[in-house]
């Protein structure tokens, strides 16, 4: 199963020696990246197509408008993003408990993974699943494409139960001690990650698989959007909560400061399992078929994420407050220029960051079933997301590889500014591609079109010319800041080694509680009651398990009528290739 | 220096404070529900015709309806790539139940400045009552991806002016 590991003694100079699950997750950050690179390629033609500006004619390797934004959308949000939180979230536990996972496992799970994605790979390029990242019946692909986006997720839940595996092995030997933050939220994560992928695996395995192969002649469309969409509303957490991690475990170590609450980082993950799920239907207000109740029951709920959301923002301006004063800032907001703006992976993180403060007050007016009418299907959809997902997430990867490329290879980081450049840029390419389509959406633009061609947008057209241009120019400034990142990037990889000794250190960072506790004088009580009032909340918020299974049956209370329904009532219709 | 009990006191605090911002919340959207600033959130009914039979249905005749009692109902069709009909004419300020239906894979229409945005799933059909109030052309397009020619699926909503004679089909 796991091993515990020797205690290290003298730095060893081959790289993998010590820590060979270096290398398994330098291959999921690697592999990750390098699909990204591809999907993002992609983004300035769409950028410039709502500038007016169409190159898609004449290009040689693309069909169509559709064929390159399947690309993009499944690359960057789907393959991208779950390779690189498998590594992320296998490797930081592991070696926060100090236990080996077991490599047969984890490189199991990297070769599923990478099976599917070359599959899947192989449909979308020859024009056979220009089906967009949703890939809703009836419109239908081909069976590759399923059966490797089936491999994706199963790949990632082998890592998964990797990480679940070993935190109960170490619980088991450590009954009375609350598991590590890093540790803890990561499992958290995982265990919210098995619970929202059921949908996703039902869907694509028991209708679209069998109906792709010719073995059943229909698919329920309506079923399969609403499988689609319990995963589909979680997968954002899947995709944020890696990032939480991130700043509540490692960026104040990274500003110089220490873990402003664990409690409350704790209380936020086991809102996050519980609340993740039983909200999809958030993004079927649009649809009929659907009881209005259920809508807006799980509406409820979903403005109930925002509660963990808002306790994170809380606690991680506590922890920069707490590094920069340490720093010698003061002030009302003086401090917050004695922050490491040097420092290229606080200045992504930090960035990304603020950019998720408008990104989640976007994501209330979305949730709003009278709101998300006006915006529903529209331009500020996908604005929306890139300052979510493509950049609350994606530029704190960035951050993340800063420091993390450097200690798994033992490479120093290539060139600082370069880093910061990109960093900055991608910051300011994405407020500006927001702003304009969210303010397209508000028009009434329409999203995933091709827009160049587009037959019906009447006057909307004159009144976007000020937002469409916007779209076009933020396509140019992140086509070179995602230049400059992968040049960084890459460069390091390539780059000359250091000696063990100077190792870049994974920046675990420490907590406010337990640095307090230390600093008690030694003849004093060793657990105050307050300390003991704390450890006894950490305690219960380290049942996970039962956690999870809450978070099931609160499922199953959501659902479970309206799943019912449909499966009694079927209405499968045949597939089509429209493209 | 601040200590942990004091930043924790404050964070229960922010914790209540956005408690209460979520209920605000959540009571906001519903009273925005009630008052019907969106329209056919309670009420309307969503039904289920066969996409593969429309033989028999008011989808057969696609178009305005106007029913003995002087209702109006507008049956619009959805197939990949055109609405039928392409042009809808309403009367301005009569109230006008849409019933809209995709017959081959899932297509999407958004009736700007009429709050309507609905999602057309192969049979499930949408029923909407709308009173369109100002008179004008209204232009937009399906609004979800359904094939090559999603770009061109455009609908034309006519609302005309009340004194003028009312189109019939
Ligand atoms: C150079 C940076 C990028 C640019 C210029 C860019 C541009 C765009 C544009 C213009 C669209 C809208 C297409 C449409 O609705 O017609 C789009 C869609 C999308 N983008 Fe990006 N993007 C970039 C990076 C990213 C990143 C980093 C992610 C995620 C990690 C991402 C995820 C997506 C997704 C999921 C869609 C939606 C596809 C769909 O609706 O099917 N993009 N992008
Ligand atoms: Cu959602
Ligand atoms: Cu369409």
């Amino acid at each position: 199963m796991t091993t515990t590991l020797p205690p290290r003694s003298v730095p060893d100079e081959r790289v993998y020696a010590l820590n060979p699950e270096k290398k398994v997750t330098l291959y999921f950050l690697v592999t990750g990246l390098v699909f990204l690179m591809v999907g993002v390629a992609i983004g300035p033609l769409q950028a410039l197509n709502y500038a007016g500006i169409d190159v898609y004619r004449s290009l040689p390797f693309l069909k169509s408008y559709y064929q390159g934004l399947s690309l993009h959308g499944v690359l960057n949000a789907l393959v991208f993003t779950t390779y690189f939180i498998s590594g992320l979230l296998l490797y930081l536990p592991c070696r926060e408990l100090g236990v080996r996972p077991n490599l047969k496992m984890s490189w199991a799970g990297y070769w599923i993974m990478t099976v599917g994605v070359l599959m899947a790979a192989v449909a979308v390029l020859g024009n056979n699943a220009t089906l967009l990242y949703t890939f809703y019946p009836p419109l239908q692909g081909s069976p590759l494409f399923y059966i490797g986006a089936a491999l994706l997720v199963v790949g990632s839940l082998v890592i998964g139960a990797q990480v679940v595996t070993i935190w109960t092995v170490w619980k088991r030997r450590h009954p009375r001690e609350v598991t590590p933050l890093v540790t803890f939220m990561s499992v958290a994560t995982w265990l919210m990650w098995f619970v929202a992928s059921l949908g996703l695996v039902v869907e694509v395995v028991f209708l679209l698989i069998p109906w792709s192969l010719g073995l059943t002649r229909g698919v329920d469309p309506l079923l399969a959007r609403t499988l689609f969409w319990y995963t589909g509303h979680p997968i954002v957490y899947f995709w944020l909560l890696p990032a939480y991690v991130s700043w509540y475990g490692l960026l104040p170590r990274s500003a110089g400061g220490v873990i402003a609450s664990q409690t409350m980082a704790r209380l936020a993950f086991v809102l996050f399992l519980l609340l993740s799920t039983p909200v999809g239907l958030h993004h079927q207000f649009a649809d009929p078929g659907i009881g209005m109740g259920w809508k807006v029951l799980q509406m409820l709920l979903t403005f109930l994420v925002v509660i963990p959301s808002l306790l994170t923002a809380f606690s991680v301006g506590a922890s920069l407050e707490l590094g920069a004063r340490a720093r010698g800032g003061g002030g009302w907001s003086g401090w917050i220029r004695h922050l490491p703006w040097r420092d290229p992976v606080f200045v992504a993180q930090a960035l990304a960051m603020i950019t998720f403060i408008p990104g989640g007050a976007g994501g209330i007016v979305n949730a709003s079933v009278a709101l998300d009418a006006a915006v529903h299907n529209t331009a500020w959809i996908p604005g929306h997301f890139h300052i979510t997902v493509g950049t609350a997430t994606t530029l704190t990867f960035f951050g993340v590889t800063f420091w993390l490329l450097p200690h798994l290879t033992r490479k120093p980081l290539a060139s600082r500014r370069m880093a910061l450049w990109a960093s900055w840029l991608w910051f300011w390419g994405m407020a500006l591609f927001a702003v304009g389509m969210h303010w397209e959406g508000l028009i009434g633009i329409p999203r995933r079109t091709y827009l160049a061609t587009a037959t019906g947008l009447g006057d909307m057209l004159a009144r976007a010319h000020i937002p469409m241009a916007l779209t076009g120019i933020s396509g140019l400034v992140l086509t070179v800041a995602a230049v400059l990142y992968f040049t960084v990037t890459f460069r390091t990889l390539f780059g000359p080694r250091v000696t063990a000794a100077q190792e870049t250190p994974i920046p675990f960072s420490d907590s406010l509680e337990d640095a307090e506790h230390r600093a008690l004088p030694a003849g004093a009580a060793t657990v105050s009651p307050a300390g003991a009032r704390i450890h006894g909340a950490q305690l219960v918020l380290d049942r996970l398990w039962v956690f999870t299974a809450l978070a099931l049956l609160l499922v199953v209370i959501m659902y479970g009528p309206t799943l019912i329904g449909m499966l009694l009532n079927p209405h499968p219709v045949p597939g089509l290739r429209l493209w | 220096m601040l200590d942990h009990r004091t930043i924790e006191r404050y964070e229960l605090g922010w914790l209540v404070v956005s408690v209460v911002l979520v209920v605000m919340l959540f009571a906001g959207v519903l009273g925005s529900m009630i008052s019907e600033t969106v329209p056919g959130f309670f009420g309307a009914r969503s039904s289920y015709v066969d996409p593969a039979h429309l033989t028999g249905t008011p989808f057969a005749t696609p178009g305005l309806h106007r029913n003995a009692d002087g209702t109006l109902d507008a049956y619009i069709v959805a197939r990949a790539f055109a609405f039928q009909p392409s042009t809808l004419r309403v009367p301005a300020g009569q109230r006008v139940t849409l019933h809209l239906l995709s017959v081959d894979v899932i297509h999407g229409l958004m009736l700007e400045q009429g709050n309507v945005n609905v999602e057309l799933i192969p049979g499930q059909v949408a029923n909407l009552p709308r009173t369109f109030t100002r008179p004008g052309t209204y232009t937009t397009e399906c609004n979800e991806y359904c094939g090559s020619g999603h770009q061109t699926m455009a609908f034309h909503l006519v609302v005309e002016p009340p004194t003028q004679p009312e189109a019939t089909k």
